[in-house]
């Protein structure tokens, strides 16, 4: 039995303990917005935090997280309570497919916990383990930038009960 | 047999080539669908408690707007599209409308296309007036049915976000609903006057997708989870197209979780519980292949060994206008150039997937597809069930561009479904995805020109040879083209021979398309010659544009320099007629400082029209330890009336990044047969530290709309070939782009 901290609450599994985290998460505990893309941490569509890192969970045996802290997209906002990266995400209209953005999301927080105010190249370095298909990557590096700045003075970038325009 | 397979046939260097691909149609095929529900058939996804006057809108009684999306998801923004077009009909914001992604019926069909299909960067281009009258017409009833209530003129009322008003009296539409209901629908209704425009041409709503995609809860295909659902894994031939001759399964089926372990018509499956556990129950399985004999007896050399030698054939002409040869006699100077392409794969992010239901006589079938209609066919013939009785679900897909137009995983899932009895998902690895995709072909393209006294092209003479796609789409698609009173066994006949069938059309349209359209030249012709390894082929973003657009546009950028002329302005010169190309390129070059690079920076350009599009890039690079970096990609791009300036700007954005990683790094290669690549690592994908600065530039016009999701891509690898002759003096033919 492998037990660990899932979103903040305490869970256990008695899966194989080298079935991946990201099927174990996905499978078991029912949380799908981490996606699987390519199984060998190449694309950083399963990019999850253990203990405030990122990490690629299709690769991670689910026992290299006994007793830690797993952080899922479901842990980091919701719908009715987004994320400033998340908010960022929006007003920058990052997602297309959207099936890379978990991830993404998750490698943009963890970069703006170890380092508040990254340069273009902190980002560069930081996200390129995270592919993106519908190439969204100058958006998603514009709203990194905002998120930082919005975490500094505390705007709100995206409400989603304040939707502007349309005017009639 | 025709005179072309014969010529086919005594051509001994090509023996081992499929003799048939180029003797098949055209995207016309799609045209000719036979049969398809009637419209009799009940809507999917209709509801006896709510006002449906026709396909697209539904009107619950409490007054909740359901736009039933007639177009798959994959990234290019055609939910928020469409539904901004039904929110301005009904004068309502589009959060506020619930989208549903259509299910399969005859009135969902692309108009002109005869199938619901989401493909040719045709969404808004065929849906912007059908959208806006059936929400203008729903607007139009609610309207009347509250001035009957009211016994008020309807011309007094107005509706807005979701009330009618009549001066201070005010109540919601879910009051008129009822009255509504009873009202004959008309024929025609007048639009929205574009001066009252609330979200057409604005950026003023975050897509109606974006919370969902921000936040995991967007459904994709892998997503979907019903009672009792098993997950498989499969097992297929290394090289596309084998079958299992004898396996052995090593004690597969006794691991943790697998319930059983069955061949089917193109492997080895394994079913168990959970996804993990029948992944690597695959591992021991050891399988006896029969190899398809074609394929196997090809490597990526001798396949383009044959397509350069083709090009000495003559071959099916596919375009001719005025005389290339006595115009050719009498230029003052002539040049000619040979251009080349490889195999790619789409790289979707989500690998295909599918759950299949099968529930007796019915069966349910979730798919990340772009033509759920052909879903729903392949399903039945795998099956055996009636098509009108298998209802089909369309998730989002995690990308399409083209891949999710062809149903092997359809087909694969629905077989384990029906050898399992139990409801399936089958996810592909990525290895999976690689190694079993419909590659956009491989082609050469031999160019020739002439130029007259005064710089001026007199002659455009171009040969393409490689393989065609409308043969795999011919065995994709000929079941659902076919009357259903045709037999199963008559038509999976028909379905190995579609060649046969559709022998009078010589050419596929999407092997020549962009060979010579852009530009005014008196004296053009176009051939073509088929050399098929029998690599299966299929959509792939901006499909033939995807390598034409590279070929012509460098090949007028040799011209040009080699004529002693600035790229840009021999262009132009020939760009009298095409005046909204012009001005894009116009606008670009502009832009983008032409002329001017700045120090050790340098500049290509190149423009090109697909799908009705008009799109110019100038790509800003420079060369360092023989390296090719792309700073910046300035880009102009006419498409008509703009609905959506942000999601244009990011299909821009897309089309060129998905075309650099096709310009700097996309190589498909085939050893005996089988795909070498295997995943990301030996098929890069362009990563942020790679992704240029994108500067977009979008044309004001009236113009009808027209699609967004290709026409970014085809001038990209050009513009960055041509930055990379300014930049070496080495002019790259060949794709991926590679310094010597």
């Amino acid at each position: 039995m492998i037990s660990f901290r899932l979103n903040g609450e305490t869970v256990s599994t008695d899966v194989p303990s080298d079935t991946p985290l990201l099927w174990v998460i996905r499978e078991h505990f029912q949380l799908t917005g981490s996606k699987f893309g390519c199984g060998k941490g190449l694309c950083g569509a399963c990019t999850m935090h253990f203990n405030g890192n990122a990490i690629r969970t299709c690769v991670m045996p689910v026992a290299a997280v006994a007793d830690g802290e797993v952080t899922t997209i479901e842990g980091v906002g919701q719908p009715d309570q987004l994320h400033i990266v998340q908010q960022a995400w929006i007003k920058h209209n990052v997602p297309q497919c959207g099936y890379c953005q978990s991830g993404q999301i998750m490698s943009a927080v963890a970069l703006l916990e170890q380092n508040p105010n990254p340069s273009d190249e902190d980002i560069d370095n930081f996200m390129s383990g995270n592919i993106c298909r519908c190439g969204t990557y100058s958006r998603i590096k514009q709203a990194i930038h905002s998120a930082a700045d919005a975490k500094h003075s505390g705007v709100v970038l995206f409400d989603p009960q304040q939707v502007q325009g349309g005017a009639a | 047999m025709s005179r072309q397979q014969q010529e086919h046939v005594s051509n001994p260097s090509r023996r081992n080539f499929l003799k048939f691909a180029g003797i098949t149609g055209g995207g016309l095929v799609l045209g000719v669908s036979l049969n398809g529900c009637s419209s009799s058939t009940p809507l999917p996804y209709s509801s006896k408690d709510a006002w449906q006057p026709d396909a697209f809108l539904q009107m619950t009684s409490d007054g909740q707007v359901k736009f039933f999306l007639p177009q798959a998801e994959m990234g290019q923004g055609v939910t928020h599209g469409l539904t901004t077009l039904v929110a301005e009909e009904l004068n309502m914001p589009p959060s506020d409308i619930d989208v549903t992604v259509a299910g399969v019926h005859k009135d969902y069909d692309v108009p002109g296309a005869g199938m619901q299909v989401t493909g040719g960067s045709a969404s808004m281009r065929t849906r912007y007036e059908g959208v806006r009258q059936s929400a203008a017409k729903m607007r139009s009833l609610i309207v009347q049915a509250a001035a009957q209530q009211w016994n008020l003129p309807a011309a007094d009322l107005v509706l807005l976000d979701g009330k009618v008003s009549h001066g201070d009296r005010v109540a919601e539409v879910s009051e008129f609903v009822a009255t509504a209901v009873a009202l004959p629908i008309p024929e025609q209704v007048t639009l929205k006057d574009e001066k009252d425009f609330r979200w057409i041409g604005k950026s003023n709503q975050p897509r109606v997708d974006a919370i969902a995609k921000v936040t995991g809860t967007a459904e994709f295909g892998i997503d979907v989870e019903i009672p009792n659902l098993k997950r498989a894994a499969l097992l297929r031939c290394p090289v596309i197209g084998g079958s299992v001759k004898s396996f052995n399964s090593n004690g597969a089926e006794k691991a943790l979780g697998v319930h059983q372990v069955l061949s089917i018509y193109n492997g080895v499956a394994v079913l168990a519980d959970h996804y993990w556990q029948a992944k690597k129950a695959l591992e021991s399985i050891q399988v006896e292949w029969d190899y398809p004999e074609t394929l196997s007896a090809h490597s990526s050399a001798d396949i383009y060994q044959a397509m350069g030698e083709a090009l000495s054939e003559d071959g099916e002409n596919a375009f001719e206008q005025g005389d290339v040869a006595q115009a050719f006699s009498q230029a003052d100077k002539t040049l000619s150039a040979r251009y080349q392409a490889p195999f790619l794969a789409h790289a979707t992010m989500e690998p295909m997937n599918c759950v299949v239901h099968l529930q007796g006589d019915r069966a349910e079938v979730w798919a990340p597809t772009q033509a759920p209609g052909l879903a729903q066919q392949i399903a039945s013939e795998h099956s055996g069930l009636d098509r009108d009785n298998i209802q089909v679900h369309t998730p989002f897909l995690g990308g399409g561009f083209g891949r999710r137009a062809f149903h092997d995983f359809v087909a694969e899932t629905t077989a384990i479904a029906k050898a399992t009895g139990v409801p399936v998902q089958l996810v592909w690895s990525r290895e999976d995805d690689m190694q079993n995709d419909y590659y956009r072909p491989a082609a050469m393209a031999e160019f020739e020109a002439g130029v007259d006294d005064s710089g001026l092209l007199n002659s455009w003479r171009v040969k393409r040879s490689g393989p065609n796609i409308m043969p795999y789409m011919i065995d994709e698609a000929l079941g659902m083209l076919l009357p259903e009173a045709v037999p199963q066994s008559i038509s999976e006949w028909l379905s190995k021979r579609g060649y046969g069938v559709f022998d009078s059309w010589q050419i596929d349209p999407a092997s020549v398309e962009g060979l010579h359209e852009d530009y005014k030249v008196a004296n053009k012709r176009v051939d073509h010659v088929t050399v098929d390894p029998g690599l299966r082929c299929g959509y792939w973003r901006s499909v033939g544009h995807s390598f034409s657009g590279f070929f012509v546009e460098s090949f007028m950028d040799e011209v040009a320099l080699k004529t002693s002329q600035d790229p840009l302005e021999f262009r132009l010169r020939h760009m009298d007629d095409n005046p909204r190309l012009k001005n894009v390129l116009q606008l670009a070059a502009k832009q983008a400082g032409w002329g001017q690079p700045k120090p050790g920076r340098f500049l290509g350009l190149a423009a090109v029209k697909s799908f009705e599009s008009y799109v110019a890039e100038v790509a800003e690079i420079s060369v360092e330890n023989n390296q090719i970096k792309v700073h910046k990609v300035t880009c102009a791009v006419d498409c008509g009336r703009v609905v959506n300036p942000d999601i244009v700007r990011t299909q821009m954005e897309s089309g060129i990044n998905y075309g650099l990683t096709a310009t700097l790094f996309g190589d498909i290669t085939i050893e005996n047969g089988a795909v070498k690549e295997s995943n990301f690592n030996d098929y890069p994908i362009l990563r942020m530290s790679e992704a240029p600065e994108i500067d977009v530039i979008l044309v004001d016009s009236k113009e009808p709309p027209t699609g967004v999701g290709e026409p970014g891509l085809p001038p990209i690898a050009p513009a960055v070939a041509n930055a990379v002759f300014a930049a070496t003096g080495q002019r790259l033919r060949s794709l991926p782009l590679k310094l010597a």
